[in-house]
């Protein structure tokens, strides 16, 4: 018979995501426990008892008691699956730290430790062997040993580490380096890692599941976990792909002339996802607009950050030009006339200090000069 | 508008009337000595076309003569295109009234006249262009600024810049269009004044930026506190494991075992080493007796020795001390019962010198008896009751009583009796003393009694002699010698020689058997320094057990302590804080940079929109610079000016040098302030709105250089416009090219 498991790993539970709005904050913070729910879902579907974590399931090893309790409480919910938790980088086993007082606030049953580099059995027919991290940068490859452990003949043997393949490229935060033939080597029929937030195949044994709930604007493709089923010792696991996450991060770069871009650019985003109000959008602008058409695109920003949950709008790279027409606001107006002009060649000479303020100024006074209108009518 | 004539009476000092009523079209003088009311000509001038008629309290009592009356000012002008003439009466009476000169028709009376002169003359709100040409006396010194009460030098509404601001307008609305760079700059204003303090460039306090830079301030300290909380619990973390450590060191049942084990070991070792040095200890007190013991013996032995010599020494002493003892009693009883004591002796010696001497003395006496008994009759004559025997001379000392038995008695009396009889008294007493001495030393006469003395002195002599010998023999007495002898003899009788020397032969055995014991007992032992070596492991090896446990005992209340504290901390979380805290801030930076960016381009935004707004000022105040020029510098060569935005001077440029208006001496000031009215006259005159320059009493204060280039540039200006310069001093214009204004009188009709 087939062992089933969820193989996922970066719950990275209580991140803070503060340098969103509170509100905003919460909800993603919210979304990480959350996705427990999920899990436990997507387990019951594909048939699976056991969920194994590939370290990381914390933010940090000081979380206050109430979010690790809240957790806890989560996973104990979820009562018919098993949890088995690998201590990662974010939250290594030290003294003192975070499982052991998880373990003082009371484990529930459903949840296993695995704290120590020790064969675990995990079903009559699988052996997980654990590589938990102990400190956050441990500087070896802490899968070294499985090569040497025993397991009964005809066992599945699953191993679950956390840390960077050696010679795949990571976000450089992990100092423990994983031997990339680590399955071969130890005789394991799965290799589960964590550490990289994108879903990653790195053979047809070893995979990085990514983290469950995407948290920052991905170069990759994060919020899945990988539901895997083995037939037998040997056997080549069946890993499927699936969607966990309740957030999408989306990152766009486009290069705008006109108001027709800014036009085409509202299409496309609307198509982006049928549930553009769970959208977390980074919008990186480029290229140069009129004064007028740049507070069209402001006006677009204003309306679109509507329609999705956050959107970030970059233009630092977008250039503000005060065309004919925008002059033509001045009228009569010779000062008026005089200063846009005067800020309008600051601007675009981008080797002036005061470009940007000088781009900045002229929205400014495009903007004053409307409203001043508006109140004259 | 040009002046033709002026007419008034009973106005201030004119209680008659007076009238000019030949002003030029050019550069007028009335120049006349003090008194002559040059100023009350100026205000009549300027009550004709700025007072209005119905005017009342102060003002109309000014104008009324000392002695009363009611003032009446008229005066003929030219304003386009007519000639015109306003006439005035003021107090009672009022009226006004404006005739077309050209027609001879009345126009307008009261106040429709007063309307209609402002329109000609472009007054209106105040004296307007009237106000900037025409300059009182004293005014001249202050800045030509517009709008400026002459009288209180304060600011005042009068039209002035108004009516330069209507002469200019082209150039104003050319300049500053529909006003909306100006509107714009309010509000940009308006807009940075939310976030900076006006004036001081200092965030606003409490509005948005400020609140933004407070809220990164806490952001980074409570970020700061977060980060040592953090590292407070990491180093508490690490010295819980620390301790955890040394505690399960510490409380190793085994190591406590091996201690245990050896402070046990060290304690009976040094029991063991103890008893032995109790014994040595003994052995040794043991060996001091038995020496004791045998030195008594030896002393006993040396002292029977020695008693036996002394007791026949004693018995020597004693026989010879007897024998002398009874030498000695012997002589003594002789020497004793010898009497011719040395004192008597010599007692016997004197006696006898003095006995001598008074026999002497009494022979030595005159009276002498001398008695010669008849034979027969020896006897028969008694002197003083002597029988005479013989013949015998008698001295009669005293008296003499010589019987004559049977005869009677003769009694001579010597006349040296008394004397005669104490001598004789006297010398029977040394007689009685000598034989009594004699009879004391049992001799007979003095010869036996010397040789009885010298035999005593003899005697002494071998007396001292044995005696000296004795005390040698015997110094303490023959009871004593017999006493020490006895008690030899006792002793003697007591002592056992042999014994004795027997005991101290036991003695000295049990001393060398003694020292033996003692000498093993050591020898069996441990020595002193090793002793002290293992007291010192056993001392130690328990200070380390108490040690360990107070170690253990103070490491695990520590070890509860800082779990306690982790708790404390790990319950609220706070030392992992820190990411959270670092958004925080980010986010505060980022509203911070946000406010920053807005602050900078607002004041990029202001500074462009003053500084065009203030170019274009310029440019429209070039005409007003313009026109002050040419006459400028006639005054000042090369020399230029600065207006403020309100046609009022700034400064003076000499040599590229820019000199403040109020800096300048009174003479440059007063003639600075006449050229820029001659400036502000010139640009009237050539937009066609001319508007004659009055000066009253001007350049009071110049240097005749000075004042020959004033009159210069007034000749000049006088070909494009109407002056009238009203002064005292007759002499000083005389380069003026001007028309003398006489004064005539003037009935009023």
């Amino acid at each position: 018979m087939a062992f089933r498991f969820i193989h996922t790993a970066d719950w990275q539970i209580a991140k803070p995501f503060a340098r969103f709005p509170a509100q905003l904050a919460g909800e993603l913070a919210a979304a990480r426990v959350s996705a427990i729910k999920r899990i436990a879902g997507i387990a019951r579907g594909s048939g699976a008892a056991h969920v194994l974590v590939a370290g990381d399931v914390f933010d940090n090893d000081r979380l206050d008691a109430l979010t690790l309790r809240r957790a806890l409480e989560h996973m104990r919910a979820e009562s018919d699956i098993t949890f088995l938790l690998l201590p990662g980088n974010h939250d290594p086993a030290k003294a003192g730290g975070i499982w052991e007082r998880l373990v003082r606030l009371g484990l529930p049953g459903n949840i296993t430790v695995l704290d120590a580099a020790r064969a675990h059995a995990v079903s009559a027919e699988c052996t997980v062997l654990p590589a938990p991290l102990t400190s956050k940068s441990p500087g070896r490859d802490p899968t070294e040993w499985m090569a040497d452990a025993q397991s009964a003949p005809g066992q599945i043997r699953v191993g679950l580490a956390h840390g960077s393949i050696q010679g795949f490229s990571s976000d450089g935060e992990s100092t423990a380096p994983i031997a990339p033939d680590r399955a071969a080597r130890a005789g394991l029929d799965y290799l589960a890692l964590g550490d990289w937030h994108g879903t990653t195949r790195i053979d047809a044994r070893t995979w990085y599941s990514g983290t469950p709930e995407p948290d920052r604007f991905p170069d990759n493709d994060p919020g899945n976990v990988l539901a895997v089923a083995i037939e037998g010792a040997g056997a080549p696991p069946s890993v499927t792909v699936v969607r966990s996450a309740q957030f999408t991060w989306i990152k766009r770069e486009v290069m705008l002339a006109d108001a027709a871009d800014i036009t085409a650019l509202d299409a496309r985003l609307s198509g982006l996802s049928p549930a553009l109000a769970s959208v977390l959008l980074r919008l990186r602008v480029s290229g140069s607009l009129t004064l007028a058409d740049a507070a069209a695109l402001r006006q677009w920003q204003e309306s679109f950050e509507g329609r999705v949950r956050h959107l970030e709008l970059d233009d630092a790279s977008l250039s503000v030009r005060a065309s004919a027409q925008d002059l033509a606001i001045a009228g009569e107006d010779g000062a008026l006339r005089d200063a846009a002009l005067a800020l309008a060649e600051i601007s675009n000479d981008v080797a002036h200090s005061d470009s940007a303020a000088a781009t900045r100024a002229l929205q400014m006074l495009y903007a004053f000069a409307a409203k001043v209108r508006q109140e004259a009518s | 508008m040009r002046l033709v004539a002026l007419r008034a009476a009973q106005f201030r000092r004119f209680s008659d009337g007076v009238a000019i009523d030949h002003i030029s079209p050019g550069v007028n003088l009335l120049a006349g000595p003090n008194e002559l009311g040059k100023s009350t000509l100026f205000e009549a001038l300027e009550a004709a076309f700025l007072v209005p008629h119905g005017t009342g309290g102060a003002r109309l009592e000014g104008f009324r003569p000392r002695g009363g009356g009611e003032p009446l000012v008229e005066v003929d002008f030219e304003a386009g295109g007519a000639r015109w003439r306003i006439r005035k009466q003021f107090g009672r009476g009022k009226t006004a009234i404006l005739t077309n000169l050209d027609t001879g028709r009345v126009e307008a009376r009261a106040g429709e006249a007063e309307a209609q002169l402002s329109r000609l003359t472009g007054t209106g709100e105040g004296p307007g262009r009237i106000g900037l040409a025409w300059v009182r006396q004293q005014r001249a010194l202050q800045a030509p600024d517009l709008d400026v009460d002459p009288v209180t030098g304060k600011a005042k509404t009068r039209g002035e810049a108004n009516a330069l601001t209507g002469l200019l307008a082209q150039e104003v609305v050319e300049a500053a269009g529909s006003g909306l760079a100006e509107d714009i700059l309010a509000h940009a204003r308006a807009e940075l004044g939310q976030y900076m303090t006006s004036g001081r460039d200092v965030p606003k306090r409490n509005g948005p930026y400020d609140t933004a830079l407070k809220a990164r301030e806490a952001a980074r300290s409570d970020l700061m506190r977060a980060r040592e909380v953090a590292a407070a619990s990491e180093a508490r973390l690490v010295q819980i494991a620390d301790l955890t450590a040394r505690l399960r060191d510490l409380e190793d049942p085994l190591s406590a075992a091996d201690l245990a084990r050896r402070i046990e070991h060290l304690s009976k070792v040094i029991a063991a080493a103890q008893a032995n040095r109790d014994h040595c200890a003994r052995a040794a007190s043991d060996l001091k007796s038995r020496r004791l013991e045998a030195q008594a013996a030896r002393d006993a032995l040396d002292k029977a020795k020695a008693a036996q010599g002394r007791e026949a020494e004693l018995k020597q002493a004693l026989s010879a001390a007897q024998a002398l003892g009874a030498e000695i009693a012997e002589l003594a009883k002789a020497f004793n019962a010898n009497g011719a004591t040395p004192q008597r002796a010599a007692q016997l010696e004197n006696a006898r010198a003095l006995f001598t001497r008074e026999q002497q003395a009494l022979e030595g006496m005159s009276t002498f008896v001398d008695i010669a008994p008849a034979e027969g009759a020896q006897g028969k004559i008694e002197a003083d009751g002597a029988p005479v025997m013989h013949a015998a001379r008698l001295p009669v000392r005293e008296r003499l009583t010589l019987q004559i038995a049977g005869i009677g008695s003769i009694r001579v009396i010597s006349s040296d009796a008394e004397q005669a009889a104490q001598i004789a008294r006297r010398r029977d007493e040394s007689h009685k003393i000598i034989a009594r001495l004699l009879e004391e030393m049992g001799v007979a006469d003095d010869a036996q009694a010397c040789a009885k003395a010298a035999q005593r002195v003899d005697t002494g002599v071998r007396l001292d002699a044995l005696r000296l010998r004795f005390v040698e023999v015997a110094p303490r007495g023959i009871a004593v010698l017999e006493t020490e002898l006895s008690d030899l003899a006792a002793v003697h009788a007591q002592c056992d020689e042999a014994r004795l020397a027997a005991a101290l032969e036991d003695g000295n055995a049990a001393v060398r058997a003694a020292q033996q014991a003692y000498e093993s007992m050591v020898s069996e032992g441990v020595n002193e320094d090793r002793f002290r070596v293992m007291t010192g492991e056993l001392d130690g090896a328990r200070r380390e057990f108490a040690r360990r446990q107070e170690e253990a005992r103070r490491t695990s209340e520590l070890l509860e302590r800082l779990r306690g504290e982790q708790a404390g901390v790990d319950e609220e979380g706070r030392a992992g804080e820190v990411e959270r805290l670092l958004g925080l801030l980010e986010q505060a930076e980022e509203a911070v940079r946000r406010y920053e960016t807005d602050i900078a381009a607002l004041k990029l935004l202001i500074a462009t929109l003053a500084r065009a707004i203030e170019d274009v000022r310029t440019r429209y105040l070039e005409p007003v610079t313009n026109a002050l020029l040419p006459y400028l510098k006639q005054v000042f060569p090369g020399a230029g000016v600065a207006f403020r935005d309100s046609f009022s001077l700034q400064a003076l440029t000499r040599a590229g040098e820019r000199e403040d208006f109020a800096s300048l001496s009174d003479g440059t000031r007063e003639q600075l302030a006449v050229l820029v009215r001659m400036g502000f006259a010139g640009l009237f005159a050539a937009r066609r709105a001319p508007v004659p320059l009055v000066l009253d009493d001007p350049l009071v204060y110049s240097d005749d250089e000075r004042l020959n280039a004033m009159c210069a540039a007034l000749n000049e200006a006088g070909r494009s416009y109407q002056i009238v310069v009203l002064t005292c001093r007759q002499t000083a214009f005389t380069a003026l090219d001007a028309h003398r204004l006489t004064l005539a009188p003037w009935t009023g009709s």
